[in-house]
């Protein structure tokens, strides 16, 4: 039987069902009702979609038999799979630094900073790089600080040197 | 009635009134360009300045601020799939791909065109519908809401024709996720692993932004190229979008009428009207393989019935007293601190103002159709800036977004964490936009039904509303089928 990343997914869907049924049990049943019947629906369905996943890899099915995905953007094509799943990778490292750098050195200085840092290092000028990171700057000083007056999140360089809002 | 008319446009026609409604129009459709400041934010920002205004000024900075937020966030949509608001998730479908197809210009030219179209239906059933729409939504209770949200429910089954049970799971966790947060009935605490942020719940444009903008952006980084597939932006799109609309008219005409009903329901939302749209055209449509590929017709129809929608939702904020949304419900409380005494009284001596409110919403329209149209060329070179330029800032964009939801850097690891989710949706074949109407409708669903239990126990189900709703549905469900059948019954008959 060949188990495939997709089948992995449909179980670790099946888990989550399968664990909020587990938790709204615990619930009075006006709270819980909603979860109980429909998530036990979602359950059902989970695992009859990968029976048939499984079943048809087994059968052989070709994919190409297999109707197209409705209510969903088309995949992109990819060309390099390999180059992709490195981007796909990078993009990520990407993502989590900016959130470590918002928690340490506060948003208001991180997205810029971040913006300036991936415009540059993928092949932008340093004049673009620096318009760029100046232009989301100028958004986040003129809207969030000046008409919404927003408080910005604590940081740890903002703790340390007393500048949080 | 003609004499109320003429003093409604005689009032509105001075050059202050005016220019409050072009400098509203010009707020709201900014707001709406960027994800995360238009919307009930924006309009709470402006609000006490609306307030100081003279009545006649008040409405039409107002009207042009509040119902020209989905006009200027199909750019977003339609150029990086980020819905800028939630009444233009539907139109990412076909929008983006179209975008990548080289077709940005006629996809927003067409959905600038039936926005102006839907819009002016909108504002035309306001006028219409005021004397005998009473009857009708009165006798709309819990138990015909509950049954008009399954209905939207049970479309994503016909919708997701591809995976019906991926579809139908995926609104369901769409449901579940809507579920995180307080219970209101009980009181009892659903999901909230003993963390205060998640007591208020998820954010729909943190689901919003996680479960399409995100991936997307993953996705172009990943393959570190432009949004477009195609070098070249060609030359005709404009007048194709007009053509589009102009040949798809009665689609037009129909997901208009459905957005200003579903506007008219209050405390339907007004952020499934696209979703309802969509859905009606995927049903109703001839040829419909390319739909989610880049058909315009997927952007005529979400487009059509999202600026219908301010009409309708406008008629029970008036008529009724009773705000269908934040956004009109923040209105109701402008509108009282000018003058105005939203409800019953309003369609007597008060009925001046509703001819204003309706020549303001038309003129909103077609002004911000104008500014959109004036700028499709410059913002359709969008899709040909390079990746660098695009994901850091739409990346950007989307944070500032997700935090502008409680204004927590827990928004922003909530964002991630939902990303996570929608991006191995997106690479397991998962359609993602059933669980964003999912989310959408699950709070309306569970309360509905629950006040239909409450209030009537089980007679509910026996109301004429409730069994011909119920009807629809079953017609909406088996149609799929019965026409899968026809077709199957016809290529036999081919073959033999």
């Amino acid at each position: 039987m060949q188990v495939r990343g997709s089948d992995w997914f449909t179980v670790f869907i099946i888990l989550m069902l399968g664990l909020a049924i587990y938790t709204a049990t615990s619930w009075p049943l006006r709270a819980s009702i909603i979860v109980l019947v429909l998530g036990s629906a979602g359950l059902f369905m989970a695992v009859v979609q990968l029976a048939f996943d499984i079943r048809a890899r087994h059968l052989k099915i070709s994919p190409r038999s297999t109707p197209r995905l409705a209510m969903e953007l088309p995949a992109t094509e990819s060309k390099n799979p390999k180059e992709d799943l490195l981007g796909t990778l990078e993009i990520w490292v990407w993502l989590l630094g900016l959130f470590l750098a918002i928690y340490v050195i506060g948003l208001r200085i991180a997205l810029p900073l971040f913006v300036l840092s991936y415009a540059r290092l993928y092949g932008a000028s340093w004049r673009l790089s620096v318009f760029l990171a100046a232009l989301i700057g100028a958004f986040m000083f003129g809207i969030y600080d000046n008409i919404m007056h927003v408080y910005w999140p604590d940081s740890i360089l903002g703790n340390l040197l007393d500048l949080n809002d | 009635m003609f004499e109320a008319f003429y003093l409604g446009l005689s009032t509105l026609a001075s050059p202050e009134a005016l220019a409050f409604l072009v400098l509203g129009v010009v707020l709201g459709l900014w707001g709406g360009a960027l994800p995360g400041v238009g919307g009930p934010a924006q309009l709470a920002v402006l609000l006490p300045f609306a307030m100081l205004m003279e009545p006649v000024n008040a409405i039409a900075f107002l009207i042009g601020v509040t119902t020209v937020g989905n006009t200027g966030n199909t750019f977003t949509s339609v150029l990086v799939a980020v819905p800028g608001g939630s009444g233009s998730q539907a139109t990412v479908l076909d929008g983006y791909p179209m975008a990548r197809n080289g077709e940005a210009r006629r996809a927003l030219s067409a959905a600038f065109m039936v926005s102006m179209l839907g819009g002016l239906i909108g504002a035309s059933l306001l006028f219409a519908s005021i004397p005998v729409l009473k009857p009708i939504v009165r006798s709309f209770g819990s138990p015909e809401l509950f049954l008009f949200t399954i209905w939207g429910l049970s479309m994503i089954g016909t919708m997701s024709a591809g995976a019906p049970l991926k579809g139908l799971t995926a609104a369901i966790l769409g449901v579940l996720l809507s579920t995180v947060g307080q219970d209101v009935k009980s009181g009892t605490m659903r999901f909230d692993f003993e963390a205060p942020y998640l007591w208020e719940g998820i954010s729909v444009v943190l689901i919003s932004l996680s479960i399409f903008a995100i991936p997307e952006m993953i996705a172009l980084a990943a393959r570190k190229r432009m949004v477009a597939d195609v070098n070249d932006i060609g030359t005709t799109g404009i007048w194709q979008g007009i053509k589009d609309a102009i040949r798809h008219k009665w689609l037009v005409v129909r997901s208009a009428v459905i957005g200003t009903w579903v506007g008219i329901m209050p405390g339907l939302g007004s952020d499934v009207a696209d979703w309802f749209a969509y859905a009606h055209a995927k049903q109703t449509e001839k040829n419909t393989e390319n739909f989610g590929r880049g058909d315009v017709r997927g952007v005529i129809a979400p487009e059509s019935s999202n600026n219908a929608k301010e009409g309708g939702a406008l008629i029970t904020t008036l008529a009724f007293g009773i705000p269908g949304s934040t956004s009109m419900a923040l209105l109701l409380i402008a509108f009282v601190a000018v003058g105005l005494t939203p409800g019953p009284d309003m369609l007597g001596n008060q009925i001046h103002y509703i001819f204003i409110i309706v020549i303001a919403l038309a003129l909103s329209q077609i002004l911000a159709s104008g500014i959109c149209w004036a700028m499709i060329r410059p913002a359709a070179y969008v899709c040909f800036f390079p990746f660098y330029v695009l994901v850091p800032i739409i990346v950007s964009l989307c944070f500032l977004s997700a935090f502008s939801a409680h204004f927590s850097i827990y928004d922003i690891a909530a964002l991630l964490v939902l990303s996570l989710l929608g991006y191995f949706m997106k690479i397991n074949g998962w359609p993602r936009a059933p669980i964003v109407l999912g989310f959408v409708l699950g709070p309306k669903v569970e309360l509905y039904l629950w006040l239909s239990i409450a209030r009537y126990d089980m007679e509910w189900i026996w109301r004429p509303g409730v069994i011909i709703l119920f009807s629809l549905i079953t017609i909406t469900l088996l149609f799929p089928a019965y026409t899968a059948w026809r077709r199957g019954t016809a290529e036999i008959g081919t073959k033999e």
